[in-house]
């Protein structure tokens, strides 16, 4: 099994040397030929019977709170 | 735009040839790829709540093997729904961005995202399902 090799990325950086400050890692992207080449195509609603849409607000889904939800994941980087 | 992380939502989501409209998604990649000669840049799992659904609903919906959950607290999103949840992390979305009409909304804290790679790592190949109807 082809494993998604950008995990084993972030491991490497996150288990890194115990005397060095431990950093977040990038979001790193997965690796889409893995699904491609194990997974297999559906046009069926089946998988989804479990699916509940998520509620967002009005206000969320039209951008209200898009600038503070920016600033706010930029603080959480900067940790 | 949107990047690895990132919380969209999309508007008329299709599987097979019925639109099973809004829903949100992770974003997982934005590389460009093809596949059956349609064009694909976004490929995402698909969120789900659990709003209004009691212990043992959810219970049994988190012991599927592609079903991962997730606490509101592990979104970047103000004003956020504060609803468990959980992610359809078996089934992959693949979308073409320009003929997506999509939504940033927030995004996932790395450490979920990390716990996501994980959950898809340890995956049965069996479970793996992706949806190429939005392209």
């Amino acid at each position: 099994m082809n494993k998604n090799q950008n995990l084993d990325n972030n491991y490497s950086k996150r288990q890194g040397d115990e005397n060095m400050e431990m950093t977040k890692t990038d979001f790193q992207a997965l690796d889409v030929n893995f699904i491609l080449v194990h997974g297999r195509a559906i046009s069926s609603q089946e998988v989804l019977e479990d699916v509940v849409p998520v509620n967002w607000s009005d206000d969320v889904l039209n951008g209200k709170y898009e600038k503070k939800t920016i600033i706010k994941s930029k603080k959480e980087e900067d940790k | 735009m949107c990047k690895v992380g990132d919380i969209i939502v999309v508007e008329e989501c299709k599987v097979g040839n019925k639109d099973i409209g809004r829903h949100s998604f992770i974003v997982l990649s934005t590389d460009k790829g093809e596949i059956e000669g349609l064009s694909f840049d976004l490929v995402c799992n698909l969120m789900s709540s659990l709003e209004g659904k009691s212990e043992e609903y959810a219970k049994k919906k988190l012991s599927y093997p592609e079903n991962m959950p997730y606490s509101p607290s592990e979104e970047n999103i103000i004003n956020g729904h504060g609803k468990e949840g959980f992610i359809k992390a078996g089934v992959y979305f693949m979308f073409n961005r320009e003929n997506t009409n999509y939504r940033v909304i927030g995004n996932v804290q790395i450490e979920l995202y990390i716990k996501l790679m994980e959950f898809i790592h340890n995956m049965d190949e069996d479970d793996i399902r992706y949806i190429i109807d939005n392209l």
